[in-house]
């Protein structure tokens, strides 16, 4: 459905009505941010990629064919441009601003303000310790539900490899999480 | 609190109670900023419409036809090779009458212009469409 409303927004915007790209900004920047985030750690660092990410897919915008849905062809660019930035970046490491604000978009009730902002950090903190690269194939997988086949038209990544790298990256996560429960609450 | 990392569905759980991170609120006007300094892109149109690729493609065509044609009237003892062709394709067409004089030269130029166009074309037609196809 919103592969339908994507493609009916594109003929409009080749048909000279500019403005409704931002219609699609607007639908999908939040996945796209989180895309770069996982890969940058660096809020600034990905708002700047999925700011050139999404210029580069309107400049190309004729050249979209609608053999994959325009979501998968856009986060694909948002993950090379994200990728190229962070060849040319040094690391950097995790802003604990970042983290802090990470923690308060959760939509846990108030009561719960204390455990949410406990589980959030030992889960960030946990993803910080997974290649950037599974964190990107745990967020499309849980956070998007994305399938197999668009986690590979995203990343580039063969299916099976995708497959297995999903398998190892939720294995470790869950390690990951364990131990650092453990130690802060033994 | 340990038991809520007890299982994996738990973790999965979080990982979507966290959510989607969310850019800067003025990121949208950003963009839609930048995006005027940017072409505006347009739908893409081909270097050659299908009806010009539909006379290019009988040209070519007709063209095999008379070579083929001179060829299987040639005689045995005739030259061979290109220069035995354009003599005789030359001389098919002295033989048709064209009230244009056409000779072996300007025969063989004409044949090498549209086999070039067709080639220069058809390698220009390849470069457009993987380049659209591997966009970005």
């Amino acid at each position: 459905m919103i592969q339908h409303e994507d493609n009916q927004v594109i003929q409009r915007i080749l048909a000279g009505n500019v403005r409704e790209y931002e219609i699609l900004v607007n639908r999908h920047k939040d996945l796209a941010f989180t895309i770069a985030y996982r890969l940058l750690n660096n809020r600034e660092d990905a708002e700047e990629a999925i700011q050139d990410a999404f210029v580069k897919a309107y400049r190309s915008l004729a050249g979209f064919r609608k053999d994959s849905s325009f979501s998968t062809w856009l986060y694909r660019i948002v993950y090379n441009t994200a990728i190229s930035m962070k060849r040319i970046k040094k690391p950097v490491f995790q802003n604990i601003d970042d983290m802090h604000s990470l923690s308060e978009q959760s939509d846990l009730p108030k009561y719960d303000f204390d455990a949410r902002s406990e589980r959030n950090q030992i889960l960030e903190r946990a993803m910080l310790r997974i290649p950037e690269e599974d964190r990107v194939l745990i967020t499309l997988y849980y956070l998007n539900e994305s399938g197999i086949d668009e986690i590979h038209g995203i990343t580039g990544l063969s299916k099976s490899n995708v497959k297995v790298k999903l398998f190892r990256a939720r294995k470790k996560l869950q390690e990951l999480v364990s131990q650092m429960t453990e130690k802060t609450y033994m | 609190m340990k038991e809520l990392f007890d299982n994996e569905d738990e973790i999965l759980g979080l990982v979507r109670k966290q959510g989607l991170l969310k850019p800067s609120a003025d990121f949208t006007s950003r963009v839609m900023q930048s995006l005027e300094e940017a072409k505006a892109p347009s739908a893409y149109v081909p270097l050659l419409s299908r009806k010009a690729w539909m006379i290019l493609i009988a040209g070519i065509v007709l063209l095999t036809v008379v070579c083929w044609q001179v060829l299987s009237q040639s005689a045995v003892n005739e030259p061979t090779g290109l220069t035995g062709l354009f003599e005789r394709i030359g001389s098919y067409f002295k033989e048709i009458d064209f009230s244009l004089k056409f000779d072996a030269n300007a025969l063989l130029i004409i044949t090498l212009a549209i086999i070039s166009m067709g080639v220069l074309l058809s390698i220009d037609l390849w470069f457009s469409n993987n380049r659209r196809g591997n966009a970005i």
